[in-house]
């Protein structure tokens, strides 16, 4: 029977023909299968928060909400750990504004940015800001009018609230905080600004004080995150590298529970610097 | 005769031995003990911090952001060392020394520097937290050689005696 099959000339040569393709079937799956193995060797080599984001974009709800879970894990993982001899630690300040109370001249004063202007201090609020209180800013006493003047930022970080928990009128401080949003993005219209929301005081402090605690400080932020959804401006949490598991600024950040000494403020500024970028 | 001589000659070295020992109370040590000028500022603030009581966490600043808060010329300044608090608190070591060819413009400049920084912590702490006023409006500012050392915390006194240990050790 197989005698009479091989003998069809036809036939042998279907065969033959059928071998080769068999075998350039094989080549090929050997050859695709190599260049997936190099593949996933290279994506072992890749860094950390890349691989992250391909394992995101898999479960989230949608590329967009997968990056940004890789840039916030990238910049926990930086501020957790900072290399404070890395010399782009904080290329992200290049030019920027800061513009704050005293946990805003913590930053200044311990983090180690060198490249950003503060225009911060203790008890400052929205209201002194707009009156023009001034400020010793690169070794001259300003007022933030004055400063935005003279001055192109690149980005302006908006980090205000705190003293203002105990204002009887929250509208009041929205309309002033407003404001300066106003202010700040007419006088420097190509900067990128930021309403840095309020990180939390230790629960010990949250606990015994009607002003400054969480419970207020949430209120404050989610008037802040609507607000800076109206301006068209964005919003940033500085707080995950600062909080205990109970969303309560670390005790052993602090010494009264407000504002966070020099190894937080360095935590505090590099993750600042990785979310903004 | 000889014995009169040399009896007022004994009087009189007393006498002179007392009036060298006396006097110069800012930056002098203990009488008859030898005084150690020969330090740095770090080695100066460090012993302030490690041996006066703070409340608040005490942590070394960066030089130039000092004397620009300061409004100090610090191209004037041979050595210095500043501890601020997180901002709890109006605590503060400061440390700051110059060579002997500047100390007559400089120290002067200095103590004015360090007034003027108490002025502007007072305005700032009066309606924030009020309770540091006690400290700021007692705080120790002395001249050692040519270096000014200005200290705000809860005893002004223990930190002039940890100031005169640290000279004299």
């Amino acid at each position: 029977m197989l005698n009479v099959f091989f003998e069809n000339r036809f036939n042998a040569r279907y065969i033959m023909l059928l071998i080769l393709v068999i075998i350039l079937v094989l080549a090929v799956i050997a050859h695709f299968k190599g260049v997936g193995l190099d593949l996933e060797d290279s994506q072992e080599q890749l860094p950390d928060f890349v691989m992250e984001q391909l394992a995101a974009d898999d479960v989230e709800d949608g590329i967009r909400v997968g990056v940004e879970t890789t840039i916030q894990k990238w910049a926990m993982a930086a501020a957790e750990d900072p290399d404070v001899d890395d010399p782009h630690l904080y290329d992200a300040f290049e030019g920027a504004l800061f513009i704050g109370d005293s946990r805003t001249e913590g930053m200044k004063f311990y983090s180690g940015v060198e490249n950003a202007d503060f225009f911060s201090g203790k008890s400052m609020n929205v209201d002194k800001v707009l009156k023009g209180a001034t400020v010793n800013v690169g070794g001259q006493d300003t007022s933030l009018q004055d400063l935005l003047k003279k001055k192109t930022y690149t980005k302006v970080y908006i980090c205000l609230g705190i003293n203002e928990l105990g204002w009887t009128n929250k509208d009041t401080f929205t309309e002033s905080y407003g404001t300066l949003i106003d202010q700040v993005t007419q006088a420097q219209p190509d900067a990128e600004v930021f309403v840095e929301l309020l990180f939390p005081v230790s629960s010990k402090k949250s606990g015994s004080d009607k002003v400054f605690n969480n419970t207020n400080i949430k209120k404050c932020n989610d008037r802040l995150t609507k607000l800076a959804e109206e301006k068209g401006v964005k919003s940033l949490d500085p707080s995950p590298p600062l909080v205990d598991n109970n969303g309560a600024l670390k005790a052993e950040a602090t010494a009264d529970g407000v504002h966070i000494n020099s190894e937080y403020c360095v935590k505090w500024a590099v993750y600042m610097a990785r979310i903004s970028m | 005769m000889k014995k009169l001589i040399v009896g007022i000659m004994i009087v009189m070295m007393v006498f002179a031995v007392t009036a060298c020992s006396d006097g110069g109370d800012e930056g002098s040590g203990t009488e008859g003990t030898a005084v150690n000028y020969d330090f740095t500022a770090a080695e100066l603030a460090g012993y302030i911090n490690d041996n006066v009581t703070f409340n608040d966490f005490m942590e070394e600043v960066d030089p130039e952001t000092v004397y620009e808060l300061y409004g100090i010329d610090g191209s004037a300044v041979e050595d210095s060392c500043t501890y601020f608090s997180t901002g709890a608190t109006a605590e503060e070591i400061s440390v700051i020394s110059v060579s002997p060819e500047n100390a007559d413009s400089m120290l002067g400049e200095i103590n004015r520097a360090f007034n003027s920084r108490i002025e502007d912590q007072i305005e700032s702490f009066t309606d924030y937290v009020p309770a540091e006023l006690d400290k700021l409006n007692d705080p120790l500012i002395m001249e050692i050689g040519n270096s000014v050392v200005m200290v705000v915390c809860d005893d002004p006194d223990q930190a002039k005696t940890a100031i005169l240990d640290f000279i004299n050790q």
